[in-house]
């Protein structure tokens, strides 16, 4: 079974591709404000150099946000385009959850995602999120969290992410939908 | 009545073919049809009146007889059966048929078939024409570049086949305006079940379309990139080509939904960020003649709408307005002279200080009145330059292109100008007037002919100039 993963919530595209769970392949491509160029083209090279053809993939893996909001937007609307043509299976998994899982938490931790303003962020413990996802001013989240031990890292590790959604169902592609956290201002 | 030939049929098939050619007996042998040959045939009340016998090859259908009974000619037979054929298969056609007969080659020029070649003296002392009917293109257009997902399947570039249009005014008006970080996330929650819907409306499957066309510019550029996305993402999966196209060139696309555009025209354009005249010489050749100085007409008719506290879009508010009221309303006659520029921001400062005069002197405003005057203004804007334009090129055919031909004013006075100067006007169908994905697989059609294909590393590009 293929699996291919999205990731496009930061200033880097990851695109990876497994088999059965298993890594074969992954891409980073930095791309700033850039996506749009790089994102199919990215999925295009990997399964060239693996010899495989979008047909042969059974299941997408993306993550929904939050992030920049276009980056994530692109992401996910190249990966319900896939699943609902393609018939496969799709799961989603937020980006802080994706990097607390590739960091194996076991003690309490917050890991954030800054942008240019704040961090998104959550609390772990033991592999588990014990706090919604939210998002602070930069100010703000360094006075809050002062004491805390923050993990700020974008390392992505896909099996583990792969293992973490192996027994969670399949999404409705037409259902999917970014996580973006903070507000709109016209709506605040 | 149509339906395949049975074994029974064979001797009328043959007595059908004598009335034509006295050899027929001799040239149709039913056990040498091959597997790739059928008839179908066409029956009233069981009785065989016409047949048509054709050959499927892998890229192309022959057809080797198209026969009707004399006596039940020009009674659309022919017609069904050929249309049968063009139902079934999406492949070229080739025939040959005598150059004497007149009333099956008009039939087959009707169908869109072409000559492509003279067999000189192939009947003898007559000669035999090959005819040609291209397969039909099917073009999948994807728009959102403000506030409308769309998709379309246009065959053609003239003949819209299903169209889904989903707009989100409902959601904007709320903030009076369009609000982009909105509208990029509806367009993305929205795409699949657009894609779904309108391949509810057609038995065409993705497997059948020749190509994927998608407005890359210019636009919301959060907007325009979902779309850009989506489209780029079918593109791939199902192995066709991608074609990039202007918004504004599918504005001015949306008149071969009429009937195909012919050049040279003279092109007005008008929506919220266009007012031009453009002379098109052919496809997708532009020569500006005049653009406004300052507003567009769509922009001028939303700024005045918030003004006279009319909601959003301004367009049809205003319009609405003006069916009401009286114009009593002195406003300046801006631009009388021989250019063809257009300028507006004038007009709109007097509606400002008309507005500022009576609230201050503590009149009641009549927004009603202010409308009228104020559209019939805007409008004899354009129709003056639009009027001096055909006079400076002896153009002989006006396109209207843009959102705003949609406002009914503006097409009445359009009707009226193609009277007056006797040339023949094209508007596009009140729904193809707002932003719609059909105008850009009709835009598309051209660039598919000229195999104007864009690679997956395209951008969006939120203020690109078509010309």
């Amino acid at each position: 079974m293929y699996t291919l993963f999205i990731s496009t919530y930061n200033y880097l595209i990851t695109i990876g591709l497994l088999k059965n769970n298993k890594k074969i392949s992954i891409k980073e491509v930095k791309s700033v404000k850039n996506h749009s160029i790089f994102l199919i083209p990215t999925i295009e090279s990997i399964l060239k150099e693996n010899k495989l053809e979008i047909n042969d993939i059974n299941e997408i893996i993306v993550i929904n946000g939050p992030g920049s909001f276009t980056g994530v937007r692109l992401g996910v609307i190249v990966a319900k385009t896939l699943a609902y043509t393609l018939k496969i299976n799709i799961k989603t998994i937020p980006s802080i959850d994706a990097l607390a899982i590739s960091n194996n938490i076991l003690k309490r931790k917050i890991v954030s995602i800054y942008d240019n303003k704040g961090a998104y962020f959550a609390i772990y413990e033991h592999n588990h999120r014990i706090s919604n996802i939210k998002y602070l001013f930069k100010n703000d989240f360094d006075n809050k969290y002062i004491n805390e031990i923050i993990i700020n890292d974008n390392v992505l590790d896909i099996e583990k992410i792969a293992s973490f959604l192996k027994d969670i169902n399949s999404l409705n592609p037409h259902n999917l939908k970014p996580v973006y956290i903070k507000e709109i201002e016209v709506l605040k | 009545m149509i339906s395949e030939f049975q074994l029974k049929d064979i001797k009328d098939i043959i007595n059908l073919g004598l009335e034509l050619n006295p050899q027929f007996k001799e040239l149709f042998n039913i056990d040498k049809l091959s597997e790739y040959e059928n008839i179908i045939v066409y029956k009233e009340k069981n009785k065989l009146i016409g047949f048509l016998h054709y050959l499927n090859n892998i890229d192309y259908i022959e057809i080797i007889n198209l026969i009707v009974l004399k006596e039940k000619r020009n009674n659309n037979i022919a017609s069904f059966l050929i249309n049968y054929l063009l139902n079934n298969f999406n492949k070229k056609i080739i025939l040959e048929v005598r150059e004497s007969n007149k009333p099956a080659i008009n039939l087959y020029k009707k169908f869109n078939f072409n000559s492509i070649n003279i067999r000189k003296n192939y009947y003898g002392n007559e000669s035999g024409i090959v005819m040609e009917r291209k397969k039909d293109i099917y073009i999948l257009g994807v728009e959102s570049s403000c506030d409308e997902t769309s998709i379309s399947i246009v065959k053609n570039g003239n003949t819209d086949i299903a169209t889904t249009v989903l707009t989100q005014i409902d959601t904007h008006v709320n903030y009076g305006g369009v609000v982009p970080e909105i509208a990029s996330r509806m367009h993305t929650e929205n795409f699949t079940l657009v894609l779904e819907d309108l391949f509810n409306k057609t038995s065409l499957k993705l497997d059948d379309i020749d190509a994927i066309a998608v407005t890359y510019a210019p636009g919301l550029l959060g907007s325009l990139l979902v779309g850009l996305e989506f489209a780029k993402t079918l593109s791939f999966v199902y192995k066709k080509p991608l074609i990039k196209v202007h918004h504004i060139a599918g504005h001015i696309y949306s008149n071969n939904l009429n009937e195909p555009m012919e050049f040279p025209l003279l092109a007005l354009i008008v929506s919220g960020g266009h007012t031009e005249l453009v002379l098109m010489e052919d496809d997708y050749k532009f020569n500006v003649l005049g653009s406004t100085l300052d507003d567009a007409i769509g922009e001028v008719y939303d700024k005045v709408a918030k003004v006279l506290d009319l909601p959003y879009p301004g367009g049809p508010s205003i319009e609405k307005c003006a069916l009401e009221g009286k114009d009593i309303y002195k406003l300046p006659i801006v631009m009388n002279n021989d250019e063809l520029n257009f300028s507006f921001s004038g007009l709109k400062s007097a509606i400002i200080n008309l507005v500022h005069n009576e609230k201050q002197k503590g009149n009641i405003i009549n927004k009603n009145n202010i409308a009228i005057s104020f559209q019939k203004a805007a409008i004899d804007q354009l129709v003056r330059k639009t009027r001096l334009a055909i006079e400076k090129t002896d153009s002989k055919r006006l396109i209207i292109a843009g959102g705003v031909s949609a406002n009914k004013f503006l097409r009445a006075e359009m009707e009226k100008l193609s009277e007056e100067k006797n040339i023949k006007l094209s508007i596009p169908k009140m729904k193809y007037c707002t932003d719609n994905a059909t105008m850009i697989a009709a835009a598309a059609f051209p660039l598919f002919l000229k195999k104007e294909f864009s690679e997956f590393n395209i951008n969006a590009e939120s203020s690109k100039r078509l010309y």
